[in-house]
């Protein structure tokens, strides 16, 4: 072969490889996506984690802050924040090099106290509450206390319109063979009358009572029946379906008139031991049915799964998220497509509590409450992940959350509330600088020589109180400050002064 | 091995690599000047110039320049603007660029040098507008030296109680006063210290100042 050909050969291949790079380049162009990541004002993002939707709950952690290239795809993006919070979002990743972009929002809403006895779940009335557990009887606290309760187990109580209140007193076991039937009454919050709905045939407990937004139902895996109790009544009806079961609780769920069961999903909780029995996965489905005539809506095929250990219907039956082993799907009930994967987690998720007809509060981990939204895509901590170990988020009425928790960090200055927390997530939530008053609550009160610094919540807001002698008041806010708070930020009473120019310059 | 190259497979090659090339090198140009948005930058009397630079790359050059108020297409993103003027402070600013971004309004403040020494005039106007406001209480207090801000037409003091053994005590307050249409006027009353809630019509930077001046003295 001669110099000549030699040259050509070379020309041919150098030419091919270019041609192939060029090819490469186009492919990459044409099938990757970029993400850009906007932190809010205040906040840096600590790390960026991602999973295709159809991969989730495992992700992929981002060695990158500020964007992603990643192949085009639906995906679900968590971002953690160096404020203890994250911000999940759905985002759809286009070609050609495509910018999809999160504008990351950070929410902290303050936990505000609730006086009282140790009880898993919390519910308001006639501005008090009552707070309960289903093993031993309820404890009404301030205004709830003229609610005269049974000495029996309330093992279930909720709002089924705004006014009235459904308590059901469980079954109560006096021995193996001797029971007493478990009854549900109303309660008029306006005129505290409380009403014997009925007594309920089947034994109720919280493993087998179900709530949608305007009724209670207790689910017979035993007779395979449904008893709905609202304020119209108590209705018992044979469910003709197969459903699956997690331990010797139904997976289903109820919706304003819709059902929805699973089957197909063998879920296998966790034996003594930690270990987790593994059976083969198989497909798994929820139907959908009209609860008055049991008459098939619709069917959702959630995959090859066995971990589902529940499921729940918005309040407006317009979407059903699923609690997996490690995390939430989302699905549009209509389309039956997926709406939102909340990242994994290594303890298994609780269950969720609607807010509203799109929104669900939610733990995640052992730390950390979350609210997803699904006409936005998008999931987000409504307290500082460092806070509060979520015990059980009780229900949600109007803007305020009411849960049981404990302070996360022994040594930090959150208060134990035996009674539980209420979070009031009233505060304009599109305004990404919301104050952080969970570090005020921290450091409050303070007791000084000449005067005192403490707090309470309006409106949940904090508001400082100042009890300081007259020349201490300007000691007690250098000493805001030494505490590292910005006294500007909140509002401040000074007890027993008048501001002397105020007096003067409004005449 | 005799390979043989037509002038036309040449031609043809040459033709498909260019424009291969273009299709690559051209679209990339076409479509970062589609995504550029137009932005009206809109300096102030006391701004010069500015110059633009790219915050991912401010070490480098800018990325644009203008000595008066006019149009510049820049790319969503975002950037540092440094100012140039007399007695202004040349600081960068940081801007963000987005789809919905039209116009950008640069009004850099005047320095604290010049503020400490060009509004003395303005002083006697200050303390009427306080005596008047407060005939008799501002008797039991002393107005310290303040501070001028922005574009001397905010002025923050503090007053300190001449009266330690008076019924309101000898806490110091602090005082803000706006000048508008000329004239100065206190805005609210004087306070022990400012909330941002209650005085949300006062920049934050004159609160957090003011606040700091009431502590420290």
């Amino acid at each position: 072969m001669g110099v000549r050909n030699l040259i050509k050969l070379a020309m041919v291949i150098g030419t091919s490889l270019f041609l192939v790079g060029i090819v490469s380049f186009v492919v990459f162009w044409v099938g990757n996506g970029r993400v850009i990541i906007h932190p809010p004002e205040g906040s840096d993002v600590e790390q960026i984690s991602y999973c295709a939707v159809d991969a989730c709950p495992v992700m992929e952690h981002a060695s990158a802050k500020e964007s992603l290239t990643i192949p085009k795809g639906d995906y679900t993006v968590n971002i953690t924040l160096d404020n203890n919070s994250n911000y999940v979002k759905n985002v759809t990743v286009g070609g050609f090099l495509a910018k999809a972009e999160i504008d990351v929002k950070s929410y902290k809403f303050s936990p505000s106290t609730l006086e009282g006895v140790d009880k898993q779940y919390v519910i308001p009335l006639n501005g008090g509450y009552v707070t309960y557990n289903q093993d031993d009887t309820a404890k009404p606290l301030g205004n709830a206390a003229q609610l005269q309760l049974d000495i029996r187990p309330l093992s279930a109580a909720k709002y089924v319109d705004e006014n009235n209140v459904v308590l059901i007193y469980g079954t109560h076991a006096q021995d193996e063979n001797n029971t007493v039937n478990a009854y549900a009454s109303l309660y008029n919050t306006n005129s505290g009358a409380v009403s014997k709905i009925g007594d309920i045939d089947v034994t109720t407990s919280a493993q087998n009572t179900y709530y949608s937004s305007n009724a209670v139902y207790v689910v017979s895996a035993i007779d395979k029946t449904i008893t709905k109790i609202s304020a119209d009544g108590i209705v018992t009806k044979s469910l003709p379906m197969q459903y699956s079961m997690n331990g010797s609780r139904p997976i289903v769920a109820f919706g304003k008139d819709f059902m929805a069961v699973i089957s197909g999903n063998d879920y296998s909780p966790p034996i003594d031991d930690g270990e987790v029995e593994a059976p083969k996965p198989i497909a798994s489905l929820i139907t959908v049915y009209k609860i008055s005539d049991f008459s098939k809506i619709t069917e959702i095929d959630v995959g090859q799964r066995n971990d589902i250990s529940d499921i729940s219907l918005s309040p407006n039956d317009a979407w059903i998220t699923i609690t997996a082993k490690s995390n939430l799907i989302s699905y549009n009930l209509k389309t039956g497509k997926k709406i939102l994967s909340t990242p994994s987690t290594i303890t298994e998720s609780e269950h969720l509590v609607w807010s509203d007809d799109h929104s669900y509060l939610y733990q995640n981990g052992v730390t950390g409450l979350y609210r997803a939204d699904l006409e936005t895509k998008e999931s987000y901590s409504i307290v500082d992940n460092s806070l509060l170990i979520v015990d059980y988020i009780s229900c949600v009425i109007g803007e305020k959350v009411y849960l049981t928790a404990s302070p996360n960090n022994p040594n930090s200055n959150t208060r134990m509330s035996q009674g539980g927390y209420t979070i009031d997530l009233s505060s304009d939530t599109s305004n990404t600088t919301v104050i952080d008053s969970d570090s005020l609550v921290r450091v409050l009160p303070y007791n000084g020589a000449t005067f005192t610094i403490g707090y309470h919540f309006e409106k949940g807001k904090p508001v400082i109180d100042v009890d300081a002698r007259a020349g201490s008041r300007n000691t007690a806010i250098s000493m805001i400050y030494s505490l590292n708070q910005d006294p500007s930020d909140y509002m401040i009473i000074f007890n027993n002064y008048t501001n002397p120019f105020r007096k003067e310059g409004s005449r | 091995m005799n390979l043989v190259i037509s002038k036309k497979t040449v031609l043809v090659a040459i033709a498909l690599l260019v424009g291969i090339c273009c299709l690559v090198f051209g679209t990339g140009p076409l479509i970062n000047y589609l995504n550029e948005k137009t932005v009206d930058f809109k300096l102030s009397e006391y701004a010069k110039s500015i110059d633009i630079y790219a915050e991912k790359d401010s070490s480098g050059g800018p990325v644009a320049s203008l000595n008066t108020s006019g149009t510049i297409r820049l790319k969503p993103g975002r950037y540092l603007v440094t100012p140039r003027g007399d007695n202004i402070i040349t600081d960068e600013i940081y801007i963000e660029i987005d789809q919905t971004t039209t116009e950008i309004s640069v009004n850099p403040y005047f320095t604290e040098e010049y503020l400490s020494t060009a509004f003395d005039a303005d002083l006697k106007a200050i303390q009427e507008a306080i005596y008047k406001k407060y005939p008799n209480t501002i008797k039991d207090f002393t107005l310290s030296t303040g501070k001028f801000y922005h574009f001397g037409d905010w002025y923050g003091a503090t007053l300190y109680n001449t009266q330690p053994f008076g019924e309101i005590g000898i806490d110091t307050y602090g005082i803000l006063l706006h000048k508008e249409n000329s004239w100065w006027g206190v805005v609210g009353d004087p306070e022990i210290v400012f909330l941002r809630a209650s005085y949300s019509t006062v920049p934050e930077d004159i609160i957090d100042d003011v606040n700091q001046m009431i502590i420290l003295n």
